[in-house]
């Protein structure tokens, strides 16, 4: 009896005291209701341009970003693409308008690409426009 | 942006990227708004081999050139045009502290250290500590063209651990980068170059003692509760909201330590003036300063007795550390205490110490290959000069140094050595 008292008198104890114990912080378990830190990206979608079906008697540009080689490349893909369509036309822009080599240089701003890309439309005329870009 | 300029002027494109480099690609891509583009992926490097290597990579791709050109179609995408930049989403989760870490993390929204999460609580505290209204729209960060607005700067304020009296500090930051990034500021290039460039933060004014910003010894190193958060919370906010995620749009090839954190402030005990002075500022005024930086480089001189001596050491390692964009942002100096003594006491004035520095930290023209990336950047003047043993100064003119007093004891500076854009201030408002 005195133990079973003893037993009792433990658990009723350990109930009432168990909210004291120190817990950790960390381990307990809580609802969060948390700001996402990102903040929203709010555009219009951008219509791309009509696409082409078909390069045969096309004008293609190409457009060098200045990074190394990558007139190396450009150039073997027009001659491969003099082989395999002899009827496509090549502007290679980073010869006959060098002002177009550039990267996202400093002073690039979207009048600046708008601008740009209305001259080449006006004074190339061109159906496709291959781009070379990064390293 | 280029060809999605060309795009908009309703020419089709095809984009020729390397595998490694499409997700910048692609990141780009969506910040301007468009669904899509025509990739023709190549494989890594195309810079840095021979000829014939970047020829074989050119047959490989050719007949996927032809199909994204002739064959390729947009994906349609919804508009987000009927979202707002406020109130801020909100995220409900059940678990402990370090659960919300892990999913913080998995978010990509931590720099890999615990943050304090952002309850409303909190970031109404934290808003407290700035006159600016929550719903402001500061700007647009780069690459991914998030809305920043001071509720952001506050939400991520909390998650880095600052105090709400730190909240002037950067929504004053981020008003200053938000003009010039209107008017060119190379904030983009920052953000995703395989360069290791970082923006350092320089509080200055004396505001700087009122909050703790450090500028004594150690002043870039830990321990200093201002500058270890506010420079935290600033990174923070590039990479969340602007989503500069490395290794891809932010694509530094090692990136640097400074992308945790990098804050100081700098001396008011400065013989020539202060930074904020010499940016347009008043000695009252309190400014902050946002300078892209490759590297830190120590001036160690422990035996130089004179101002002469230890400016010639300086314009040495300016000249080690040379580099084709110095000449598009300039050098900030911060003279070490102890140094500022030597060179006051020889009378330099701050032009004369610009134009010393300007015509002894110099390379020869003969490290420069013509036509090369670095030839560009050469004064014209020098380029074609006949001798070409000219010396090539590494800054454009005198007044690109810009010239601080910072740090504790011990005989040594300090040169932040610009990348992309040169130093912006800005007032710091409450």
């Amino acid at each position: 009896m005195r133990r079973t008292s003893i037993k009792l008198a433990i658990i009723v104890l350990s109930i009432f005291l168990a909210p004291l114990l120190p817990i950790a912080h960390g381990q307990q378990v809580t609802d969060w209701e948390l700001l996402v830190p990102e903040g929203a990206v709010i555009k219009e979608p951008l219509k791309l341009a009509p696409r082409i079906t078909t390069l045969e008697n096309k004008t293609v540009a190409l457009r060098w970003n200045g990074k190394p080689n990558g007139e190396i490349m450009l150039n073997k893909l027009a001659e491969l693409l003099k082989e395999k369509i002899p009827t496509v036309k090549i502007v290679k822009l980073y010869e006959v308008e060098r002002s177009t080599i550039h990267t996202e240089a400093p002073g690039s701003t979207a009048q600046s690409v708008d601008a740009e890309a209305k001259m080449i439309k006006e004074k190339y005329k061109p159906d496709l426009v291959i781009g070379s870009q990064a390293d | 942006m280029y060809q999605l300029g060309i795009e908009k002027a309703g020419i089709p494109t095809v984009t020729i990227a390397t595998n490694e480099f499409v997700g910048l690609a692609r990141s780009v891509m969506k910040s301007e708004g468009a669904p899509d583009m025509a990739f023709a992926e190549v494989q890594h490097p195309v810079g840095g081999i021979k000829k014939e290597e970047v020829e074989a990579r050119a047959k490989v791709i050719i007949d996927d050139v032809i199909k994204k050109a002739t064959s390729w179609k947009p994906a349609a995408v919804a508009s987000t045009a009927k979202e707002s930049y406020y109130p801020a989403k909100t995220v409900k989760l059940q678990g402990t502290y370090e659960e919300v870490n892990a999913f913080f993390f998995k978010q990509k929204w931590t720099d890999g250290l615990p943050i304090f999460p952002p309850t409303r609580e909190k970031v109404k505290e934290m808003l407290a500590g700035t006159s600016a209204p929550p719903d402001k729209v500061i700007m647009k960060l780069p690459p991914r063209q998030g809305g920043l607005t001071v509720e952001g700067i506050a939400i991520n304020a909390v998650m880095a651990g600052c105090k709400p009296e730190y909240m002037p500090v950067l929504v004053s930051a981020f008003e200053t980068i938000g003009k010039a990034y209107e008017k060119k500021w190379n904030l983009r290039q920052t953000q995703v170059t395989t360069n290791p460039v970082s923006i350092v933060l320089i509080v200055s004014g004396p505001i700087a003692k009122e909050l703790g910003v450090h500028s004594g010894a150690g002043l870039f190193g830990p321990e200093y509760h201002a500058n270890a958060t506010i420079g935290r919370a600033f990174q923070t906010i590039l990479r969340n909201v602007g989503g500069a995620h490395s290794p891809s749009p932010n694509q530094a090839t090692h990136g640097q330590s400074g992308e945790f954190t990098m804050c100081i402030a700098e001396s008011e005990s400065n013989p020539w003036g202060t930074l904020r002075t010499q940016l347009g500022f008043k000695k009252e005024d309190n400014a902050v300063i946002a300078f892209p930086i490759f590297q830190r480089r120590n001036v160690n001189d422990h035996w130089n007795t004179t101002g002469k001596g230890i400016l010639a050491n300086t314009a040495q390692e300016m000249a080690m550390v040379e580099n084709p964009m110095l000449r598009d942002s300039g050098i900030i100096l911060l003279i070490g205490p102890e140094h500022a003594d030597t060179i006051s006491k020889d009378k330099w004035t701050l032009a004369d110490m610009r134009r010393f520095l300007y015509e002894w930290g110099r390379v020869p023209l003969s490290r420069f290959t013509p036509g090369g990336s670095g030839w560009a950047a050469i004064p014209k003047w020098i380029a074609e000069a006949p001798e070409q043993t000219n010396m090539v100064p590494v800054v454009d003119k005198p007044e690109d140094i810009i010239v601080g007093v910072a740090g504790g004891a011990g005989k040594h500076s300090v040169l932040l050595i610009g990348g992309y854009a040169e130093a912006i201030a800005g007032p710091i408002n409450k």
